[in-house]
């Protein structure tokens, strides 16, 4: 009994002793309860890694060196970072906190107007070789000018009044002139658009809006945001990092997957339709696809990367896409760096034609400061999911037997090895040499019409039409001189794409020629370039005869050359403002052949005007 | 007595009552409260105290109260001033005791740091409007902030003094004491403390920083030479006095020079302390010091010995010891002065001052002006000077030399008497006779003769070259042999010792001693190549007299290096370090020739090229520094320590800030809006800023609207001023596109999303159209129409050529 009464005694006078004099680690357990915790400020609570001198100052609860999370977000939120000669004189820099915006929240920002016109001229295209009665007046050009404007808000906010949380938006409206399809007397199906974005019309894109909590150890973001480490995914959802430690961080994400591609919040949920049934029928596959995945980060002094596993899901008509990922950088020494971007589909549409869909690898070599080597293959799919490409195919006709591009999805890959050598010569590298090799191939494909039907209503076999294999190699060399007479940066390259085996990729030989010269304006406050560039191409098919049953042979059948002559200004006028102008004058002659007769058409004049105009904030 | 008794009884109850009433109020009180105070508040801990701190008897308390005892150093007045840490923003404006906890126990901490995260530890100091980095942000606390307030003891944080000097007046082995000399960050970093800054942020010809201004050498001497042990202050009264009050120990206390002001004599711009050449004496003391005087040392003079007196101007007074006379003259002083006879400074004592007109009855002309005093004046010693007792311009023959002059042996006392000399002797002392009258001497003297008298010879007597006598002991003018300096000749090779050979007329010219036909361009001498090699004179060289290369006169063995074994042997500043050649980096002109890019394993371009010499060598012994860059350029803080020593893997030597040769090679040559982004847009998380992949679409995956069925490289249609306007045109893709199809949105072909290949003909994108367009234009089912071209052109759907059955042709939209 005695004992027992000591023993609450000694209890007794414990407890206040501990709820007057907590310990450190409860102070770590109770991160925010404490309403009068003097706040040790966003450097000692998150200890980025961004936080100058955070390293040797910032500390656990327990005293050791804090954690230094990886930066995922694709944005240097380092609320602390200090001013430096790399980013003195440009624009785009990320702002450095006052003592007034320390105490607050740091909003920086730009925004950025672009306007962008191109309007073309020409002739009358000659009548076609043993055409009967009258022929219509023909014009080689457009008949319409592309037109349009745009304006795009960027705004971080940052440490929001002092708080873990930061936020970004990232908005954009363009105005485009929209042709229609107006003709005398018809009107077509077929609306016609401006050359602008995704789909020629007027969008409002959200590109990125998030809130982000800076946790210790845990990031946690909600809203539109790209994932980069996972594919560059556009998701409106939920991401969460989690740094296990300063080298390795564990990222999972979940939400709506919006339509790749779509650059307009009209578009990014439009309504869904699924492949073609048998007989040419299209259902509805709602409106919205989730998409989720987890992976992790790495990162060591020489190495940095990414991988996991990604799930598209539609929510009806196509099954999951399911895919790995990951990308990466490797530094080899100082003289060699070996990268890596994959997407591995292995479960879904995309996996049935192209279980590789992206590989871009290569090798970076430099041996020293004056000459670089490349070496690279790239491996490019379509990563279309297919009810997100049928929105916006028509239906398919049943009773024609033709590839309809309306109504057919068809996933091509393309794969190209590539090779460089540059070389810096005199002094401080004046002068630059550069020559590449690349060789390009795409496999043989055979289209299929689809699906149609015939009078009976039956299925009537599928008209294919094969593409053989096409490949070409290009030879690029180039010379620029940095600091020529009176400074000016002189630069000529040219390339040529040959030919091999019996069809060229792309169906055409090209040669290009292009000069430029640049300069600073006002000590670097500006700078122009102008530019001339020659260009000429030969179609596979110039020179044959068209038939409808060949696609090769009637696809393109004329050699073209192009002269453009034209330039661009920038020139920034305070810190805070900047223009940016380039006009371009184009002259395209196409030489076509008609009944193997080789026809000149008239030559077509285009005039390209852009400006930009932004500030920042 | 009783009744005393119990009035002290009754007293005793009343006081043993008080006590136990009060000691029962303080039970009630100590009950009541909330706990004990601190120990610095146990004065308080009292009932009657509690509305010291708490407003009206309220658990309320009031800041101001706190204040009105806590206002060491002016706190209420600093945080309305807005200054400190109690004045930030996270803090201004708080209740005390929302940090500054108290009813705890009486060791509970009174400072507040249990209210932070972490303690004290984890207290951010920027509040306080110093932000603490690199090694400071390590420090514990209490290494600054040492003082303790005298009647608690606690520690005092407020009014630390925050210039480096108040932590690290000790630390550092400079000795520096005045306040603003202690900013150490002008040298030093926070992170690193050495290497210190390659550019320390003084000047030392700035009165503020230092007080001496650097002139001539001492520009190119390291620090550490003056500063030992980089002791900055120097143990001096005066450190900018040279001598015993500075740097140069004075080797002259006690004498004369000790007194005078070391500049006088040494100036900074002179190679070394031994070049005096800038004192003049004539014009600092009006005694020309001629030169004899010139050449002896100074101390010879200005002995120890005299002190700071100065030596009288009398000659006699230094060279009374060297009187050799006796009393023989007498009549000139005593003792006599030395200038009657000896020129002062004369380069020797040779007495060529006395004016035998002036001081004795005698004038001494021609010859006699020339001979010797010892040639008349005979004896053994100076002071057995002889006198002549009768008149020398009467009696010639009283002189001993010419006393038998002209004797035979019919005429032993001489043929003629004194008064007979003139008669053919033009003057007294001129032995020449007419020689217009010697065919013979016109001859061989004439200018036509074999050695004609020109110059200096015209003048000299016969016998001062004919020396030889016959039997009679009179002048032979036989054998004499026209080389000067052949033996027995005229002209002893006294300075040249031989060591230039015999051949005299190869510098010197008859008559003329002057060396007017030797050239030092040439290899001497002429006839004999490489015998000694020609050393031409240039630039300073030419302006050096003779003797300051030559100084024993001689000129075959003088050497020819600079330095080794050469004249400059005690300038070399370099101490043998950089070889014995220095005419590979220095020129007779006093300019520097010397190429950093061709005689040196490390190449100057750039922003090296302006820098000075003593920026990266801190000596001129031209000590070799690393020739990497880390070498002289520590990592800055802006790398935060991620990107090593490899400094030029990114930076060239153009400018610092000019990253952008990095970015300028090759397939990824950054321009346009890349020059105005931050590199963290793509190197984010703070990687390497060594490789992104090359690859476009690394960053611009989520720009890219073709579905990821182009290339990677954006670069290859896309400028890197805008996405928009591109270079693309569709002809290089197999197509060449007219009308109207050349300005349709891309997605209207290819909606599929893949970019790579799409049917060209026009039914693959229209037929739709057509089928949807059924029988309502007239005359055609479209329904069944699938070769739109036959009637349709590319640009529009009208005009029509509905009446031809070829139409347009070419079954495609492609030209």
């Amino acid at each position: 009994m005695t004992r027992i009464l000591v023993s609450l005694l000694v209890i007794g006078a414990a407890i206040p002793h501990a709820a007057a004099k907590p310990k450190a680690s409860d102070d770590a357990a109770d991160d925010d309860s404490d309403d009068r915790e003097v706040r040790p400020t966003r450097k000692a609570r998150a200890a980025r890694p961004d936080d100058d001198g955070a390293a040797s100052k910032a500390t656990d609860a327990a005293g050791g060196p804090a954690l230094q999370k990886q930066d995922l977000n694709g944005h240097d939120l380092g609320a602390s970072k200090q001013d430096n000669v790399f980013e003195r004189d440009r624009f785009f820099v990320d702002k450095i906190d006052s003592s007034k915006t320390a105490q607050g929240t740091l909003v920086q920002g730009s925004i950025t107007s672009t306007s962008f016109g191109y309007h073309e001229s020409g002739g009358t295209l000659a009548a076609p070789a043993n055409s009967m009665g009258a022929v219509g007046a023909v014009p080689s050009a457009s008949g319409f000018s592309r037109l349009f404007t745009d304006l795009r808000l960027q705004t971080d906010f940052r440490h929001i009044g002092t708080s873990r949380w930061d936020a970004r938006v990232d908005v954009r409206g363009r105005m485009v002139t929209e042709p229609g399809g107006t003709t005398d007397g018809f009107t077509p199906t077929t609306q016609a658009t401006s050359q602008s974005g995704f789909l020629g019309k007027n969008e409002l894109e959200i590109k990125e809006l998030w809130l982000v909590r800076n946790g210790v150890r845990s990031d946690v973001f909600f809203g539109r945001q790209f994932v980069p480490d996972l594919g560059g995914v556009k998701i409106d959802g939920l991401r969460v990092d989690y740094a296990s430690s300063a080298k390795f961080t564990l990222l999972g994400f979940g939400g709506l997957y919006p339509v790749r591609g779509s650059r307009s919040i009209d578009t990014d949920y439009t309504p869904l339709l699924s492949n073609p049934a048998a007989d040419g029928t299209r259902s509805s596959a709602g409106r919205f696809t989730t998409a989720g995945g987890f992976g992790a980060a790495y990162r060591t002094p020489d190495a940095y990367g990414s991988f996991g596993g990604v799930v598209l899901a539609p929510l009806s008509s196509e099954s999951p896409r399911i895919f790995g990922t990951s990308s990466g950088y490797w530094r080899y020494g100082t003289k060699l760096d070996f990268y890596h971007f994959v997407v591995l589909d292995v479960l879904g549409s995309n996996a049935v034609n192209a279980g590789l869909t992206n590989l871009s690898a290569g090798v970076n070599w430099k041996p020293d400061q004056r000459l670089r080597g490349t070496l690279s293959f790239n491996r490019v799919d379509t990563e279309t999911l297919n009810v997100q490409a049928q929105a916006f195919l028509s239906n398919p006709d049943p009773n024609a037997n033709v590839i309809q591009n309306e109504a057919y999805i068809q996933r091509i890959a393309t794969n190209e090895g590539r090779g460089s050598l540059s070389a810096g010569l005199g002094e401080l590298q004046r002068f630059e040499i550069t020559a590449a090799v690349a060789y390009r191939y795409r496999g043989a494909v055979t289209l299929t019409a689809p699906p149609q039907l015939d009078a009976t209503g039956k299925p009537v076999m599928a008209a294919t039409f094969p593409l053989p294999a096409a490949q070409s190699v290009e030879v690029y060399g180039g010379i620029t001189d940095r600091r020529s007479i009176k400074d000016l940066r002189l630069g000529v390259d040219g390339s040529r794409i040959l030919g091999v085996g019996s069809s060229t990729y792309q169906r055409t030989s090209s040669t290009t020629l292009r000069a430029s010269a640049a300069h600073d304006l006002a000590n670097g406050r500006g700078e122009w370039e102008g530019e001339v560039a020659y260009n000429s191409t030969r179609d596979d098919s110039a020179g044959k005869t068209c038939s409808t049953t060949d696609l090769v042979s009637c696809s393109g059948a004329a050699q073209s050359s192009i002269v453009s002559l034209g330039g661009n200004v920038y020139y920034r006028f305070t810190r805070d403002w900047f223009a940016m102008g380039s006009v371009f004058l184009n002259y395209t002659s196409i030489t076509h052949f008609d009944m193997m007769t080789s026809v000149a058409d008239p030559a077509v004049i285009g005039l390209t005007g852009f400006l930009r105009i932004a500030y920042r904030f | 007595m009783t009744r005393v008794v119990g009035r002290a009884l009754a007293l005793a109850a009343l006081l043993l009552l008080s006590l136990l009433v009060r000691a029962a109020l303080a039970d009630q009180f100590f009950g009541s409260s909330p706990g004990p105070l601190t120990r610095s508040h146990a004065t308080l801990d009292a009932q009657d105290h509690c509305n010291d701190c708490h407003v009206g008897d309220s658990k309320e308390l009031s800041n101001d109260k706190c204040l009105g005892c806590h206002d060491h150093q002016n706190l209420g007045a600093r945080i309305a001033g807005g200054k400190g840490f109690h004045a930030s923003a996270q803090v201004k404006g708080k209740k005390c005791e929302s940090c500054h906890h108290e009813h705890k126990g009486k060791d509970y901490d009174p400072m507040g740091w249990s209210s932070i995260k972490g303690g004290q530890k984890a207290f951010d100091h920027e509040l306080t409007g110093w932000q603490l980095k690199g090694k400071h942000a390590a420090t514990d606390c209490n290494d600054c902030h040492k003082a303790k307030s005298k009647e608690q003891g606690l520690r005092v944080f407020m009014g630390t003094d925050r210039g480096c000097g108040s932590c690290h007046a000790k630390d550092q082995p400079h000795k520096l004491v005045k306040k603003d000399l202690l900013a150490c960050e002008r040298c030093h970093g926070e992170s690193v403390w050495k290497p210190a800054k390659p550019a320390m942020q003084f000047n030392h010809d700035d009165r503020k920083d230092a007080t001496m201004p650097l002139l001539g050498r001492h520009k190119d001497v390291a620090c550490t030479k003056c500063h030992v042990k980089n002791v900055y202050k120097l143990p001096f009264a005066k450190p900018d006095s040279c001598g015993n009050a500075g740097c140069h120990q004075s080797p002259h206390s006690g004498h004369l020079f000790g007194a005078r002001p070391c500049e006088w004599c040494h100036s900074p711009t002179f190679k070394d302390l031994a070049n005096t050449q800038v004192f003049d004496h004539s014009e600092r003391t009006r005694f020309d010091l001629g030169p004899a005087h010139r050449k002896i040392k100074c101390e010879q003079c200005h002995t120890k010995a005299l002190g700071e007196v100065k030596p009288s101007r009398a000659c006699e007074q230094c060279h009374a010891k060297d009187n050799k006379h006796g009393d023989r003259f007498k009549e000139f002083g005593s003792p006599p002065r030395c200038e009657t006879c000896h020129p002062s400074g004369g380069p020797k004592w040779t007495p060529n001052n006395f004016n035998h007109g002036a001081h004795t009855k005698f004038k001494l002309e021609f010859k006699h002006a020339e001979v010797t005093c010892r040639a008349c004046h005979r004896g053994s010693s100076p002071s057995e000077f002889e006198r002549f007792a009768l008149n020398p311009n009467k009696d010639c023959k009283s002189c001993h030399a010419h006393a038998r002059v002209h004797a035979d042996d019919e005429h032993p006392d001489g043929k003629y008497k004194s008064a007979q000399c003139l008669q053919c002797h033009r003057n007294g002392g001129n032995i020449i006779v007419d020689t217009k009258r010697s065919a013979i001497i016109t001859e061989v003297h004439g200018p036509t003769g074999t050695f004609p008298l020109v110059k200096r010879h015209k003048d000299v007597p016969c016998a001062a070259c004919h020396t030889g006598r016959d039997k009679k002991g009179k002048t032979s003018f036989s054998e004499l042999k026209p080389n000067c300096n052949a033996a027995g000749q005229c002209h002893e090779d006294s300075l040249h010792k031989g060591t230039l050979g015999d051949k005299c007329l190869g510098c010197h010219s008859s008559g003329v001693w002057d060396a007017l036909k030797f050239d030092h361009d040439q290899p001497f001498p002429k006839d004999a190549k490489g015998q000694v090699a020609a050393f031409p004179l240039k630039g300073e060289h030419r302006k050096n007299k003779c003797e300051a290369c030559h100084p024993q006169r001689k000129f075959a063995e003088t050497p020819t290096t600079c330095a080794s074994d050469g004249c400059h042997k005690q300038d070399d500043a370099h101490r043998g370090r950089l070889g014995d050649k220095c005419e590979q980096c220095h020129v007779e002109t006093g300019d520097n020739i010397f190429n950093h890019n061709t005689m040196s394993a490390f190449k100057l371009d750039g922003k090296h090229l302006t820098v000075r010499c003593s920026d990266c060598h801190p000596s001129v012994t031209f000590k070799p520094r690393p020739t990497d860059c880390f070498g002289c350029h520590p990592e800055p803080a802006v790398h935060k320590g991620q990107y090593g020593t490899g400094c030029a893997q990114c930076h060239t030597t153009r400018t610092w800030g000019d990253v952008k040769p990095l970015h300028d090679v090759g397939d990824f040559s950054l321009r346009g809006m890349h020059d105005n982004i931050a590199c963290e847009r793509c190197h984010r998380d703070n990687r390497p800023l060594a490789g992104s992949g090359n690859l476009c679409i690394n960053c611009h995956r989520q720009d890219d609207i073709h579905n990821n069925s182009l290339s990677p490289r954006c670069g290859e249609c896309h400028t890197q001023w805008s996405f928009a306007p591109a270079r693309f045109d569709h002809s290089r893709a197999g197509c060449n596109l007219t009308g109207l199809h050349r300005t349709i949105a891309c997605f209207d072909c290819h909606k599929n999303g893949n970019f790579a290949g799409a049917s060209p003909l026009c039914v693959s994108c229209h037929r739709d159209d057509a089928f949807r367009q059924g029988t309502t234009f007239p005359g055609v089912d479209h329904k069944a129409q699938v070769a739109c071209a036959t009637c349709h052109n590319p640009n529009s759907w009208l005009p029509a050529n509905i009446n031809m059955t070829t139409g347009f042709k070419l079954e495609s939209v492609c030209r």
